[in-house]
């Protein structure tokens, strides 16, 4: 089936361009309907929302949609804007799919486009006081000094509504009531991991709504990075999931590959690949210790820590850094592998394989954990899709979502891994894929360590690098979900506009729906098993 | 019946589950120990080359430095970590050439994303493994790379 053509039926005004990727150009007016006949006509079913990326094109603000089909694989990109910069309204896709509300309240944070009937207009990340939209390519940043007062929570939020006589309306919309038992978890509680705050509403001990509060670590990475040059970019990615830092620039060097044509060689393939694969392994390494830690296991705990730390000692004997890496680069990595590594990882391959087996015994196996684990917190398929919770929460819900299998990259196509799904969507389900995926990413990397090939490290590249114009989308699975990256270029060395997927954003947003009617101290266990990093939700 | 029964089996499996848990820690607890004995052991640390700890200028021994003072690492640099200060030096035939001053290096700027080692043409700086950087204050972070009285290598 013709995509291009179906769009064409149902709005006759679309453009096209074709500028690294295939776009839709859609009216503003138009593009509620077309992403409602999208999702839901049964020879499309783009039920997937991949990403969703505020735009300043210059003389209008807009947005851009990626778009995924679960059933049959196909994506597509849709963009539409508006001219009016004083009073940016766009209609939004948030009872379509639920992982657009949490985006587009990003998109009102960073460009003020305010999204009617959302039902949830706030800030996200920056303070409430704000003055002015960080991301426009107008602002100006000294409205906006360190403010030394507290920032005051509001109970009440805006919402826009269309009604059916065309007018506009305001609305206010009560997130809690002054009746509500309102009590705070977090930003600085050690079951967040990390500064996260969740205001929660609880009835005795039942949960009955939960607001996530983001920004507490927001840097501005993406506006940072459109007044850096490209090689200059890559450093802040290992910033971003510092627990998938090969993963994420991995993606952000295969990006900017790929938009500049580059071939990269074998033995580059080779060497992100299993890079990637030990990365993964430290990071569930780490969501084992942390989970357990949670549940109060704290011997298992340092098990984890203490086999984490082998795999830091074969990066840092690599890569010259334990936590940020600093690893690949573009056009290949940064230097050639010790000589030591293939002799090392195949150690730590055959230890933690035998090592396992302690790891199921003093907690998997453990009745308390099994108790905690079971049936809490359940996320259906649906949601997970709908949401784009994807890694490890999508797979335990039972939705296929391996960026390695669907958009095979490196030599994931060369390697015969299989895909842990789950159906019950529990946090034990959650658990289990993880655990699981551990053997899987041992059996990869043994099947490529013997094979590396002989070759360069690292193409020669220009001193100076420029994309040619248009719109790039990469994505790889980091150790949590797929991580994407959008660079729009018009030909400089810097980037006009640079966007992370966050694998942690929809999971964040899913909170709510997984806890509500459940018991607040399942809020751990539920936070523990859905494995998010905040400086990635953050950036 | 059926229900005292199912009690009763979940009660003992649920011992039994603790009771290998027992047993695995135990025998981790009698293994030889991983954790290493920070700072006693600092002669014997191993880090590895590659580690980056601090932005250093090698100078041979006759007290020559290699770099040129172009500045392309304070241009590659993405936080402002590096500023190089040079003399303009016009030497007798006419030509101007630039003369290293002071290479200032801000530890505490510095993300160590060696974009300033990997583009520097005359490979005049590198990464130690020196990784003990805490000072009291902020000031003593700002390093001055070249040592006194060091010349360019003759080449």
């Amino acid at each position: 089936m013709d995509i291009k053509n179906r769009i064409l039926e149902i709005v006759p005004e679309a453009e096209f361009s074709e500028n690294g990727s295939l776009v839709a150009i859609v009216p503003s007016s138009n593009l509620y309907t077309l992403a409602k006949r999208l999702k839901n006509d049964e020879d499309t079913s783009f039920d997937y929302l991949l990403s969703l990326t505020g735009m300043d094109f210059g003389d209008s603000l807009g947005v851009i949609y990626h778009l995924e089909s679960t059933k049959y694989g196909h994506m597509i990109v849709l963009q539409t804007s508006t001219n009016d910069k004083d009073k940016p309204e766009l209609y939004s896709v948030s009872d379509i799919w639920k992982g657009a509300n949490i985006n587009e309240r990003e998109a009102y944070d960073f460009f003020g486009i305010r999204f009617i009937n959302h039902p949830d207009m706030r800030r996200i990340f920056l303070r409430d006081d704000w003055v002015g939209f960080p991301l426009r390519k107008d602002y100006n940043d000294e409205l906006n000094p360190l403010r030394m007062t507290n920032e005051v929570t509001e109970d009440m939020t805006q919402e826009l509504t269309l009604d059916k006589d065309g007018t506009f309306t305001n609305k206010e919309n009560i997130i809690f009531d002054d009746q509500e038992y309102v009590i705070n978890i977090g930003p600085q509680h050690p079951a967040t991991h990390g500064v996260l705050r969740f205001r929660t509403s609880l009835q005795g001990e039942t949960i009955k709504k939960i607001e996530p509060y983001c920004g507490y670590i927001h840097r501005g990475i993406e506006k940072m990075c459109e007044s850096l040059t490209y090689p200059q970019t890559l450093a802040l990615t290992d910033r971003l999931d510092y627990l998938s830092c090969h993963q994420s620039r991995h993606a952000l060097c295969m990006c900017i590959e790929k938009a500049i044509g580059v071939e990269i060689p074998e033995r580059v393939q080779y060497i992100r690949t299993i890079m990637d694969e030990l990365q993964r392994i430290d990071s569930h390494l780490l969501f084992y210790s942390c989970l357990c830690m949670d549940l109060g296991a704290l011997t298992a705990f340092f098990y984890g820590f203490r086999d984490r730390e082998k795999i830091l000692d074969i990066f840092e004997n690599t890569t010259g850094g334990r936590l940020i890496q600093n690893y690949n680069v573009i056009g290949g990595v940064q230097a050639d592998l010790h000589p030591n590594f293939v002799k090392d990882v195949k150690e730590f391959s055959s230890y933690m394989r035998k090592i396992l087996k302690e790891y199921h015994d003093i907690f998997t196996g453990n009745i308390i954990a099994q108790q905690r684990l079971k049936d809490v917190g359940v996320l259906s398929r649906e949601d997970a899709i709908s949401f784009g919770a994807t890694g490890g929460t999508g797979r335990a819900s039972g939705w296929a979502c391996d960026t390695r299998k669907r958009k095979p990259y490196g030599v994931y196509d060369k390697v015969s891994f299989k895909e842990i799904v789950y159906n019950e969507g529990d946090s034990f389900a959650r658990y289990m894929v993880r655990m699981d995926e551990i053997v899987e990413s041992l059996n990869i990397i043994d099947q490529l360590i013997d094979n590396i090939p002989e070759g360069e490290y690292q193409v020669k590249m220009k001193p100076i690098i420029r994309i040619p114009e248009g719109k790039y989308f990469a994505s790889v699975e980091s150790s949590r979900g797929e991580f994407g990256v959008f660079i729009d270029s018009r030909g400089d060395k810097s980037p006009y506009r640079m966007k992370f997927r966050a694998t942690g954003l929809p999971l964040v947003a899913a909170v709510d729906t997984i806890t509500s009617g459940g018991k607040i101290a399942d809020l751990i266990a539920i936070g523990g098993t859905l494995d998010y990093i905040i400086p990635e939700i953050d950036r | 019946m059926n229900s005292f029964f199912k009690y009763f089996h979940s009660l003992f499996s649920g011992i039994l589950t603790l009771l290998i848990g027992m047993k695995t820690s135990m025998k981790v607890f009698l293994r030889k120990k991983v954790t290493e004995k920070y700072p006693e052991n600092r002669d014997t640390l191993k880090i590895s080359d590659r580690f980056r700890g601090t932005l250093v200028m090698p100078h041979d021994t006759e007290n020559h430095h290699k770099c040129v003072a172009c500045g392309i690492c304070q241009i590659s640099c993405p936080n402002g970590s590096i500023v190089v200060h040079f003399d303009t030096v016009v030497s007798e035939d006419g030509k101007k050439s630039k003369v290293l001053t002071n290479y200032e290096y801000d530890l505490g700027n510095c993300m160590y994303c060696q974009l300033c080692v990997n583009t520097c043409p005359h490979d005049a700086i590198c990464f130690d493994n020196s990784f003990e950087h805490a000072v009291f204050s902020r000031e003593k972070l700002i390093k001055k790379l070249n040592r006194e009285g060091s010349t360019l290598v003759k080449k």
